[in-house]
């Protein structure tokens, strides 16, 4: 259904205007006036109060995104370079070895020789697989230390003894020989205990000439199965005279007397 | 025109007074009251029979003026804020609670008669028919329906066109129209039968 007013202009008559103009015009009371008034100043003044607690545009309030993040960075970065040993065990193959292997590796690491354990900084001995190559160059050219020791002190009681022909054939074949195996170094790392066992196994097996290495290195590296209180004293010295023939007590040559 | 243009420059000088006022100025505040305080008043007034439900209503317009003056945005024409606040007053206090007895019924058909029969001692007839009319027609805005009688009001005390009447009530600019014609055809037709009620008693 159309609109019979749509094609009217939509305002309202000059004469309507000019009587409604006519008409009393009421207006607010004074007391209204004054009461709004006094809202409008009371209002203003209680902003001001309210502006003089400039929370909002504080520098740490504006900033505390910023501020918090690089603070949060520089703590972080700080426990890194203090912890950093740490962080590097934690990074390292060492650290997923079980608790028991590290418990006795220390255990191991304190019945070494003192020689051994000096030339073997810590930081090697926890040095990840990627420096394992040149812990095991290190360890054969310890082990060639040890070696060449363990010869020079055989072949010296030799010359001061004279030594009979089985032992030199010995000795020289521990000369020409290679040296031992090398080993990497975590594996040199056993208890006196230990080693005596290994010997025990090699004499049952009869490798007579790994057994002879392996009493040479005991002997350097472990002197306090020497002594007679060494609850292992007697076992070393059973196995070490089954495998080495007992050198002979030198001669006092006859012109000496 | 020159009209819109006046209209601009008013609508700019009430958004510097309210910005003036936000800022913690109180005579801005004061002069833009004493500009609107009739028609606002007028507004409620008429549309309202209790009195004092009306300045109450009106007090409380004001009161959110004064509230919200640091948030109001300077892209909103003053006057168009200031009534959708009371029309939305209006709503929710009076229309939703009582939609017909509290609005204005000052006149009734008896009083009408009697209190706009002439007396010896008036003014010329051109005066005196003027007259007459304007108290007709106040009897005849009390008759329209609600949403004309707002209309009017608004284009009569706020200025508004029919676009910002539109804006201020919230419908459509051709509903807007449409009560403008219907209202302005009403209160001719009523007023002009009034008064020819009032010539027959003369």
């Amino acid at each position: 259904m159309k609109d019979e007013n749509a094609d009217k202009p939509a305002e309202f008559d000059a004469e309507i205007k000019l009587w409604y103009r006519a008409q009393a015009q009421e207006t607010p009371s004074a007391e209204l006036d004054d009461a709004i008034m006094s809202l409008a100043k009371s209002a203003n003044q209680s902003k001001k109060a309210d502006n003089l607690v400039v929370v909002d545009n504080s520098f740490w309030r504006r900033h505390r995104w910023p501020i918090s993040s690089a603070a949060s960075v520089m703590f972080v970065a700080t426990l890194l370079l203090i912890n950093q040993d740490e962080t590097q065990e934690l990074l390292s193959d060492e650290s997923y070895a079980p608790v028991m292997m590290q418990m006795e590796a220390d255990a191991q690491e304190s019945e070494l020789p003192v020689t051994l354990r000096k030339s073997e900084p810590r930081a090697m001995m926890s040095a990840p697989s990627v420096d394992e190559q040149q812990v095991q160059l290190q360890g054969a050219a310890q082990n060639e230390v040890i070696q060449v020791d363990v010869i020079s002190e055989v072949a010296k009681d030799v010359s001061l003894q004279g030594r009979n022909a089985d032992v030199k054939a010995k000795i020289k074949s521990l000369s020409d020989s290679k040296p031992i195996k090398t080993m990497p170094q975590r594996d040199a790392v056993v208890s006196a205990k230990q080693a005596v066992n290994h010997l025990e196994s090699l004499v049952k097996q009869e490798q007579w000439v790994e057994a002879e290495k392996l009493v040479l290195k005991i002997r350097k590296n472990y002197p306090q199965l020497k002594n007679e209180d060494h609850p292992q004293h007697l076992r070393w010295k059973t196995l070490s005279e089954q495998v080495i023939i007992p050198l002979p007590k030198p001669s006092v040559p006859a012109s000496d007397k | 025109m020159a009209e819109a243009l006046n209209e601009r420059a008013e609508a700019d000088v009430d958004q510097q007074l309210m910005s003036q006022y936000s800022q913690g100025d109180t005579s801005a505040f004061e002069s833009l009251y004493q500009k609107h305080k009739g028609g606002l008043y007028r507004y409620f007034v008429r549309q309202i029979g209790d009195l004092q439900l009306a300045e109450d209503l009106y007090q409380e317009t004001w009161g959110r003026v004064i509230k919200a003056a640091s948030s109001y945005e300077t892209s909103a024409k003053f006057t168009t804020w200031l009534y959708r606040i009371a029309h939305n007053l209006l709503i929710d206090h009076v229309r939703a609670v009582k939609p017909v007895d509290l609005f204005s019924e000052a006149f009734t058909e008896e009083q009408d008669a009697d209190s706009l029969l002439p007396s010896d001692t008036q003014a010329p007839d051109t005066q005196f028919e003027e007259g007459v009319k304007a108290k007709l027609l106040k009897h005849c805005i009390s008759l329209l329906p609600t949403v004309q009688k707002e209309a009017l009001l608004l284009n009569m005390e706020g200025g508004f066109t029919a676009g910002g009447i539109a804006e201020v009530v919230g419908i459509s600019l051709e509903a807007t129209k449409s009560r403008i014609r219907y209202a302005n055809q009403s209160l001719k037709a009523c007023v002009m039968n009034k008064w020819q009620e009032v010539e027959n008693e003369r």
